[in-house]
């Protein structure tokens, strides 16, 4: 194996890393805001240190020192928080953040190869914060003072110890077939103090004609004088534990604690006691000679490793059950977690797009296929066909849904920001997340994180006032701000909401009218003054915060959202609150359209915006020459648009009597038009092909596609066409009358 | 006590480790079952470069087998890997090696 794979490996690997290491610190965020507000979970405790002990796991593997060592610190005051030691409290809380906050940091600065001082710096004053928590935060000594004078009277007094920790180990017989090797452990056990005694169990060795060379017979009982912290000293055999019983006494452990090991060494074999009583007698461990009878049975030592005990009094029996229950949850919840695991998969973002490439192929020489079947004219062709198209559109949405994830996802960030912004501002504000199961393509996830960050800022500052303001308005003090998803029509809808105190029209039309925005004395429905908000530089904050009021985001907002072929809008009332909602396409690649003929060019429609098909109404046949007008839909009045004349094509000779041209009905939200063509061809499944970009001026087209027959399709874009219907533009004849009878058809919804 | 003539020191090859373990036994039972099945077995361990618990163990192992006899187990020349693997059990004193 030369350098260079070595290289290679080490590179994908080190990828990997830093994507699990993304992973976990979300985890880590999210179990600590869990913790603010519901502190006694102990399961969302140990999730919060698992995720801190992974990160610093896999940095140890690389050779990430900086963030190994100061995740070292979150570790080990996290450790204290799930043993119960020590109690949450809103400092810690706050530390903990700042902390997952800097280990994000250093390993930034392992992503980037560059690392600069202020982070060292940052690292070494967290990190003492972060010690000073941990011892400060001690529950235990007050309920040890208090329990100490009840337990003295039921068990012997500790005798005057030697400040050594007594460590018990038995390693399993596949301990060395398993990779362990004792002596390692012990070895770097020294590391941590002085090994001032270690017996060795002999005669559990047994006889070399007996022996099973592979197996391991080794016990120790070992005291060490070290400083350290008995999670640091757990630590060292942190891998050691699935094949090997390890029980750790405190230097002030009592008779009680070694009673209970005893019996959990020994169980009820006397002679073994007594053997092990003069081992730790040699080691200079001092008991009482008697072990108390009523505390040996008040106490019930459990078998599994690890477990911490204490010197219980009967009145401590349930705090010390709890804490060994932790430490059971801590052995027992790292299996189901590896269940949950094995439910995904990682894939490579490019193999999937390869793939949906491929689908796309498929489904279009699968329309092929279905047009020779047609020619043909052989039913059971026919029939075979239609059957590899059906299977096509399921393995095509299947191959889609795959880039598909749940915006909840997304949404749950937000309670970091929304918590830090509203301690900030002094306000209170909860967030409620809805729809968070709704899903929308995985590249489009990260796209909206920006634009939906600065509507959520806007909400937090502009919209929401402080408690005050809404106690004096008769509100309740606490303010909700919302984020909802659904599906609808081949879209995917997302509202940010607020019940703040909503926009204000009048300073909204005030500020476009100074700007020039709009003529002075115009009136203005209240949509239309909401669209003004994304106007470019447009702000009415009076304040400009480091949060929000530049005026420089809601415009970059709708451009971001529009070049994922969305759109945004607002719904504002004063006093009550404002509503922003975003609609999306579920997915760019591949639709179900219904596909049209218009002067002799096929055009392609979503068919999720299809509303209906009907005849060429009369208002479009009296007027053949008009590009848009309106007509009536069963007493609603619709604008239309003529393909044929919008795009400059000759309409087909059937048209010039307008006997067989149709017109379809489009709907995009509450907005319904009508569009004229020469002929229906029914439903089409379409994969789009981008346009090249001497296209883009076109109007209306969101891209092309290839039929089965091998023609080229445009597909059209209903954003474009609507805001083409409904323009109050100069190319269209009667201008006035369309605006006019636009706001009328809106009106009517 | 010994009757039989001093015998031959078996020298252990320098890898005393888990993946030897077994054929380390069997080297060590020839020795045990040597020269009547009766002596001390001595060992020499100047040439052993790496010694882990499996090697410890197999010294205890065949040292519980003579003590049954009522012969003993002796360590020559002992390397420093191995002084050291006894030093951390603790086991020293009892191979009669000198504690650091």
């Amino acid at each position: 194996m030369n350098m260079d794979d070595d290289a290679e490996i080490i590179a994908a690997a080190r990828a990997g890393f830093l994507d699990e290491a993304a992973d976990m610190l979300a985890q880590f965020e999210q179990a600590l805001l869990v913790m603010e507000s519901d502190p006694e979970d102990s399961e969302n405790l140990n999730a919060a240190f698992r995720a801190a002990h992974t990160i610093k796991g896999t940095a140890g593997l690389f050779g990430c020192d900086a963030v190994v060592s100061f995740t070292h610190e979150v570790e080990t005051l996290m450790e204290a928080l799930r043993s119960g030691e020590i109690a949450v409290s809103e400092d810690i809380s706050a530390a903990l953040l700042e902390g997952r906050d800097q280990m994000g940091a250093l390993i930034d600065e392992v992503k980037s190869g560059h690392s600069s001082p202020d982070v060292a710096e940052r690292s070494q004053a967290l990190g003492q914060r972060l010690r000073a928590l941990r011892g400060a935060g001690d529950l235990l000594p007050e309920t040890a003072a208090a329990a100490t004078p009840a337990a003295s009277a039921a068990v012997a007094p500790v005798q005057d110890s030697d400040g050594c920790w007594q460590l018990s180990l038995r390693f399993g017989t596949d301990a060395l077939r398993n990779g362990l090797d004792p002596l390692a452990f012990l070895r770097y056990l020294g590391t941590l103090g002085t090994v001032r005694h270690c017996h060795t169990f002999e005669a559990a060795v047994p006889p070399l004609e007996s022996l099973d060379a592979e197996a391991c017979h080794l016990g120790f009982e070992l005291r060490l004088d070290s400083s350290r912290s008995r999670s640091d000293i757990e630590q060292v055999f942190e891998f050691a534990l699935d094949d090997c019983a390890l029980t750790i006494l405190a230097p002030d452990a009592g008779a009680a604690d070694y009673q209970a090991l005893l019996a959990e060494r020994c169980g009820d074999d006397t002679a073994a006691q007594d053997a092990l009583r003069a081992v730790w007698a040699q080691q200079g461990v001092r008991l009482a000679a008697a072990p108390d009878t009523t505390a040996a049975s008040a106490v019930t030592a459990p078998a599994e490793p690890g477990a911490e005990t204490t010197a219980p009094a009967a009145s401590e029996e349930a705090p010390a059950t709890e804490r060994r229950q932790a430490g059971a949850d801590r052995r027992g919840s790292g299996t189901p977690r590896r269940a949950e695991e094995a439910r995904f998969i990682k894939v490579r973002a490019d193999k999937l797009d390869h793939l949906i490439d491929l689908i796309g192929e498929l489904v279009i020489a699968g329309s092929g296929a279905q047009m020779v079947a047609t020619a043909e004219a052989s039913p059971a062709f026919l029939e075979a066909t239609q059957r590899v198209s059906e299977l096509v559109q399921a393995t095509r949405d299947g191959a889609l849904g795959l880039r598909m994830v749940p915006v909840g996802e997304t949404f749950n960030r937000f309670a970091r920001v929304v918590r830090d912004i509203s301690k900030q501002l002094g306000k209170e504000i909860e967030l409620v997340v809805t729809g968070g199961d709704t899903e929308l393509d995985k590249s489009m996830v990260e796209l909206i994180g920006d634009p939906l960050m600065h509507l959520v800022r806007n909400s937090l500052d502009h919209g929401i006032e402080t408690p005050e303001e809404r106690a004096a308005s008769g509100k309740p003090r606490s303010g909700r701000l919302g984020l909802n998803a659904y599906h609808e029509a081949g879209s995917i809808v997302i509202e940010v909401s607020d019940d703040g105190k909503g926009l204000a029209r009048n300073r909204i039309l005030k500020k476009a009218t100074e700007r020039g925005l709009v003529p002075e004395g115009a009136v203005l429905s209240d949509p239309e003054i909401w669209q003004l908000i994304f106007a470019p530089g447009f702000s009415t904050a009076d304040q400009v915060t480091d949060i929000s009021g530049r005026g420089v985001g809601m415009d970059v907002v709708k451009r971001n959202i529009e070049s994922l072929r969305g759109q945004i809008s607002l719904a504002s009332t004063e006093g009550r609150g404002t509503t922003t909602q975003i609609r999306l396409p579920l997915t760019l690649a591949m639709i179900d359209g219904f596909l049209t003929l218009v002067g002799g060019v096929h055009y392609v429609l979503p068919l999720a915006v299809v509303s209906e098909c009907i005849d060429l109404p009369t208002e479009c046949r009296e007027q053949p020459g008009r590009t848009c007008g309106t007509f009536d839909l069963r007493g609603e009045v619709l604008p239309y648009l003529d393909l044929a004349l919008f795009y400059g094509v000759p309409p087909s000779q059937q048209a010039k009597d307008g006997s067989r041209r149709s017109l379809v009905v489009v709907r995009q939200g509450p907005v319904r038009i009508g569009l004229v063509v020469d002929r229906l061809l029914g439903e089409h499944q379409t994969v789009i092909k981008p346009l090249a970009s001497i296209f883009k001026p076109l109007e209306a087209l969101a891209g092309s596609t290839i039929l089965g027959s091998g023609d080229v399709a445009l597909v059209l874009d209903m954003q474009g066409l609507m805001a083409a219907a409904t323009r109050p533009g100069a190319t269209h004849a009667r201008a006035q009358t369309v605006h006019a009878s636009t706001s009328a058809a809106r009106s009517t919804h | 006590m010994s009757q039989a003539a001093p015998t031959t020191p078996l020298a252990l090859d320098p890898e005393v480790t888990i993946p030897f373990a077994a054929a380390t036994r069997e080297q060590l039972l020839e020795a045990l079952r040597g020269h009547g099945a009766q002596g001390d077995v001595v060992l020499d361990l100047s040439g052993v470069t790496d010694f882990d618990s499996s090697g410890v163990q197999l010294l205890l192992s065949l040292r519980r087998s003579l003590l049954a006899r009522g012969d003993a187990l002796h360590l020559q020349s002992p390397s420093a890997s191995v002084r050291d693997a006894l030093a951390i059990f603790g086991l020293a004193p009892a191979f009669g090696l000198a504690t650091a």
